[in-house]
């Protein structure tokens, strides 16, 4: 029996035997060509002759020496070449002649957002378009010049129109694309010695230099792509990670720099009848006046809902952030008909900062019944509107329904809460329907639903293949009416039709005496 | 060129016919890689050693040749070589040592990823940063698709192995 290290000299020591003629053939064929390239003519213009002339071991010996001699000079002027010169500060430099781009970014194997951008001879932006893949809350196209931000949204067929100056800081969500920004990022680390850049050996055929990044301390790879020409990065892409959760991967692809863009992109030309949002012509929201944010938020919930109740739409759209009555209408199966409490402003992250959640009990008619229902308020400021804040409802796609109904009959269905807390036991709940649903136990996957959801579950992911579990959880509080629930995002790899993808999904967790089930996804 | 040439093309030879697993294919691929290194010489910028450089274009233009393979498989029916594939070339240029055989065998029923690790390692004598680099991969990785490879290879040497250029 072989142990590791005779196993590792086996194959480090395994020995090949080359054939001498043909070795000799090969050889004089691999001259031939270097010789043909770098124009070097043979001794003899025919085979026959160079042959012939080969055939003296003296001929053999000098071309032998001239091949080498010639070969060491070249070796020598591709170390000295303008190509070996190419410095990341010449990128740098570069990136700042940039007047417009066109970049196409990545997550994973998959194509998101793109981007066109055109800026001034002071590098400063005058417009942008933005086409996002936007996940499960459906696409958007964000449109930004002289001030007025536009964005689309097709799925709710809603236009918010609003005011956004480009401020020092820049725009929020350009600054992480631009590949400017994200030169000059690198540059300061790597100076910084934060970051450690390795430019790759250049391929023989490569017309592009590819520069490594590593930053250790944010387990951060990436890899930068640059057109020696123009200097100009092409491509940027950061691995993230390197674990056994994996990595991931976001990447950049420049498709033009500096090239006309059609004006057309920048004009809103969106349907007609969107529904339009206006924050622009104008003033919205509640003004904060003497109030902390925190009262003006309870404050602007109160008025918000009081108003949707006397369906006073003027009022109640300007503090939803500039809604017309139309938007009203196609809610009214959540009118409130009766505020019954306003909660108190709470933080919706760990560090107690706007925009705050306000949660309203209100009582609805539904189907000639009367149910009180809590809906959840978030209270963000008016862009280009200081010291006004609006409302928008953040629970409303999410409200589950009728979860008091449920009747689980005494069945062993879901998890057992046990020791642990709410966050853990509903994303047990979810890792484990996707496991089962993985390993093809259907049988287990269906104890984790609702008996009426079982079948939807089939309907929906039966046709699929889980390949993988890329990401469960973390879990967020959901109010609602009488029970617990909680929202656990997921994000599963999937086969379907031969085809790969990836989707994104909430799941609602909900409690029931002390088991919690999967009662529903969200998206 | 011809001390270049020289020194490395057994090595290569064998690198490649441990990637490829075929005789054929590793005489194509060396061959190329000669031309194409002295053809493209004037691109061509040596920052590290030559003879890693050698190594990855030779590893890169095996993935290339199998990647036609499987396409080519594709095209042909099921389990059927395409016809110029099994065709014995009377030139033989490269024959393979006994030991050589066994371990090309061994390896040749690895995944792609440890097969080349191992053999870039142990063959081309890369370093496992530059094995990573090549591989797009962090280099524990590397490492351990060279442990899990090598532990694979001891097994499959002690027990029954298939032999080289079936």
């Amino acid at each position: 029996m072989r142990s590791l290290k005779d196993t590792r000299n086996k194959i480090a020591r395994a020995k090949v035997h080359t054939d001498n003629r043909a070795n000799q053939g090969i050889l004089e064929d691999v001259l031939e060509r270097f010789a043909r390239t770098h124009g070097i003519q043979p001794a003899a213009p025919g085979p026959n002759r160079w042959r012939m002339a080969m055939k003296n071991p003296m001929a053999k010996l000098a071309v032998a020496a001239a091949v080498i001699v010639i070969g060491t000079g070249l070796i020598t002027i591709w170390h000295t070449g303008e190509r070996a010169a190419y410095a990341f500060t010449q990128t740098v430099e570069a990136m700042q002649g940039k007047r417009s781009f066109h970049i196409q970014t990545y997550f994973g194997q998959r194509r998101k957002d793109e981007f066109w951008a055109e800026f001034d001879d002071e590098g400063n932006l005058i417009r942008f378009r933005q086409e996002e893949d936007g996940g499960p809350k459906g696409p958007l196209i964000t449109i930004w010049e002289n001030g007025i931000l536009n964005r689309y949204f097709p799925r709710q067929n809603l236009h918010q129109y609003s005011r956004l100056p480009n401020t020092e800081h820049g725009i929020e969500g350009l600054e992480a694309f631009d590949p400017e920004t994200i030169v000059q990022e690198t540059h300061a680390l790597v100076e910084a010695g934060r970051a450690v850049m390795e430019t790759d050996e250049l391929a023989r055929y490569a017309k592009l230099v590819t520069l490594r990044v590593t930053q250790e301390d944010r387990e951060l790879r990436q890899v930068l792509v640059v057109d020696p020409v123009t200097k100009f990065v092409v491509r940027v892409d950061d691995y993230w990670g390197t674990g056994k959760e994996g990595t991931i991967h976001k990447g950049i692809e420049v498709l033009e720099y500096n090239e006309a863009m059609d004006p057309k992109l920048f004009v809103p030309d969106f349907p007609e009848h969107a529904i339009l949002m206006d924050q622009v012509t104008q003033e919205v929201g509640l003004a904060q006046g003497d109030m902390t944010v925190k009262e003006t938020a309870v404050e602007a919930a109160r008025q918000a809902l009081e108003a949707w109740a006397q369906e006073d739409y003027a009022t109640a759209g300007k503090l939803f952030g500039g809604m017309p009555p139309q938007w009203f209408a196609a809610r009214d199966d959540i009118r409130p008909v009766r505020v019954l409490s306003i909660g108190e402003a709470e933080s919706i992250d760990e560090e107690d900062r706007p925009p705050y959640l306000v949660r309203c009990q209100c009582e609805i008619e539904r189907n000639g019944r009367t149910r009180a229902m809590t809906l959840g308020l978030i209270v963000p400021d008016v862009d280009g509107q200081p010291g006004r804040w609006h409302v928008a409802i953040r629970l409303y796609d999410e409200v589950p329904a009728d979860t008091e109904d449920l009747d689980l009959n005494g069945a062993d269905l879901g998890l057992v809460q046990g020791q642990l807390s709410d966050e853990e036991v509903a994303t047990a709940v979810v890792r484990q329907f996707w496991e089962s649903f993985q390993a093809g136990d259907y049988e287990a996957v269906e104890k984790l639903v609702p008996p009426e959801a079982a079948v939807r579950v089939r309907r929906h992911f039966g046709v699929i293949k889980v390949l993988r579990i890329a990401s469960v959880g973390p879990a967020a509080v959901m109010p609602t009416r009488e029970d617990k629930a909680m929202v656990v995002p997921c994000t599963i790899e999937y086969e379907k039709d031969g085809q790969g993808g990836s989707i994104d999904l909430e799941a609602l967790i909900v409690q029931h005496a002390d088991r919690w089930v999967l009662h529903d996804f969200i998206d | 060129m011809r001390r270049i040439y020289e020194k490395y093309h057994e090595d290569l030879l064998r690198l490649a016919v441990s990637l490829s697993g075929q005789t054929a294919t590793a005489e194509d691929v060396v061959h190329d890689v000669f031309t194409s290194f002295i053809e493209q010489a004037r691109q061509f910028r040596l920052t590290g050693s030559l003879r890693a450089y050698l190594a990855t274009a030779v590893a890169h233009r095996t993935r290339n040749v199998r990647r036609t393979e499987i396409r080519q498989q594709r095209w042909t029916q099921e389990g059927e070589r395409p016809a110029a594939e099994g065709t014995a070339r009377p030139d033989r240029w490269l024959i393979c040592s006994e030991d050589l055989n066994e371990v090309v065998g061994a390896l040749a029923q690895l995944p792609n990823e440890q097969r080349e690790v191992l053999t870039l390692r142990l063959q081309a004598g890369m370093k496992f940063r530059e094995i990573a680099r090549f591989q797009d991969v962090p280099i524990k990785t590397a490492l351990s698709r060279y442990r899990c490879g090598l532990t694979k290879v001891r097994s499959l040497i002690n027990g029954e192995v298939p032999k080289c250029d079936r």
